[in-house]
């Protein structure tokens, strides 16, 4: 038997039909007897009918042959090196402003010996998240820094040539010492 | 499986085959233009985004390891040129009354067109990690897994994002609830 803590805690997962059978029957018989438990339930079953509700109008066949048309159609011109030169100052201020965010989140105390952002590795964040133990804050700062990384840099290195990318690394090596 | 015919498809692109190319893009147009739409709830904007991506795709499958599946590898780029495409757009989004608030009965016409407002409004309102991690999970179906791949992010992280936008739109959407 479970109590209406555990439960909602579980909720999203038995939703999402990713709890195992027994837990599945728990849940199940735990709602038949909670009715404020059951209420949390159908809002949420209520959350993905209007969502299942959300069409997309697809554009015709038409526009698609247009787009592969023209995404096989060839770049207009191949950056310049003095372009790359340019890229590499923000793309390199990018990597400076990370490492100093990193650093600057680093423990302070003897008792927390990993920073915030590697909690994100343990897969049961969500029923944390769940309890309300990781807030919203926590998940915006996290995102907000995975995405302005991700932003920044990825896209700039995504349009770099192999040779490009080589280079921006040793750079990169050469400035910050990484690996050493 | 997907997975495999994505690697034949991709090798032979390599190889300059633009047959696979157009298998590629025959494969994943709806999915792409989906994911597009959903997270800008715009057409004209999804368009142009479709379009910059099957671009992107193009021009840099070269640039595509295989040891990542390609769709984890082509929805980042999708997500990732959403999220920018937004961003440059910001300064220009019309304001729009909340309707939120109000409570609709979507049986009649009217009330359906206010309903699929207070979703687009609701999906908006959701940060742009929430918005991908719900799409990619409820209208793609994707595991946490392979959304954290997409996103550049861990399994975990997914799932909380995935979480806290299901937990929003059970407030953002009370209009209809």
């Amino acid at each position: 038997m479970i109590d209406c803590s555990k439960c909602s805690q579980l909720l999203l997962d038995f939703c999402e039909k990713t709890v195992n059978a027994q837990l599945a029957l728990d849940i199940s018989s735990h709602l038949e007897a909670c009715n404020d438990c059951r209420q949390a339930y159908r809002k949420i079953l209520e959350v993905y009918q209007i969502l299942d509700q959300d069409a997309v109008d697809l554009p015709s066949d038409d526009w698609f042959e247009s787009v592969k048309a023209l995404a096989k159609q060839p770049a207009l011109k191949k950056k310049s090196s003095r372009y790359f030169a340019w890229a590499l100052i923000p793309a390199a201020a990018a990597a400076a402003m990370i490492l100093l965010v990193f650093i600057s989140r680093q423990p302070k105390t003897f008792e927390i010996e990993v920073p915030a952002s590697f909690l994100l590795e343990d897969n049961d964040i969500a029923s944390l998240t769940f309890k309300g133990l990781i807030d919203d804050e926590l998940i915006a700062d996290l995102n907000g820094l995975e995405e302005w990384a991700m932003e920044t840099n990825e896209q700039m290195i995504f349009d770099m040539s192999a040779g490009e990318q080589k280079t921006f690394v040793k750079k990169l090596t050469e400035m910050y010492l990484i690996g050493t | 499986m997907k997975g495999d015919d994505d690697v034949i498809l991709v090798h032979d692109i390599k190889q300059g085959d633009e047959q696979a190319f157009n298998r590629l893009f025959d494969k994943y147009r709806v999915p792409v233009y989906s994911i597009c739409y959903r997270f800008i709830r715009n057409e004209a904007d999804a368009r142009e985004i479709t379009q910059d991506v099957f671009i992107k795709i193009y021009r840099n499958i070269s640039k595509y390891n295989e040891r990542a599946k390609f769709f984890t590898w082509l929805y980042r780029i999708a997500v990732n040129t959403c999220i920018s495409y937004k961003r440059r757009q910001k300064s220009h989004i019309p304001y729009h009354e909340s309707i939120g608030e109000q409570h609709v009965d979507p049986e009649s016409l009217h009330d359906k067109i206010i309903a699929r407002k207070i979703i687009d409004e609701a999906l908006m309102k959701l940060p742009d990690r929430q918005r991908t991690a719900l799409i990619l999970r409820h209208f793609e179906g994707h595991t946490f897994k392979e959304i954290g791949e997409a996103m550049g992010i861990t399994t975990g992280a997914a799932k909380a994002n995935h979480y806290q936008a299901i937990l929003k739109l059970r407030d953002y959407l009370k209009g209809l609830i």
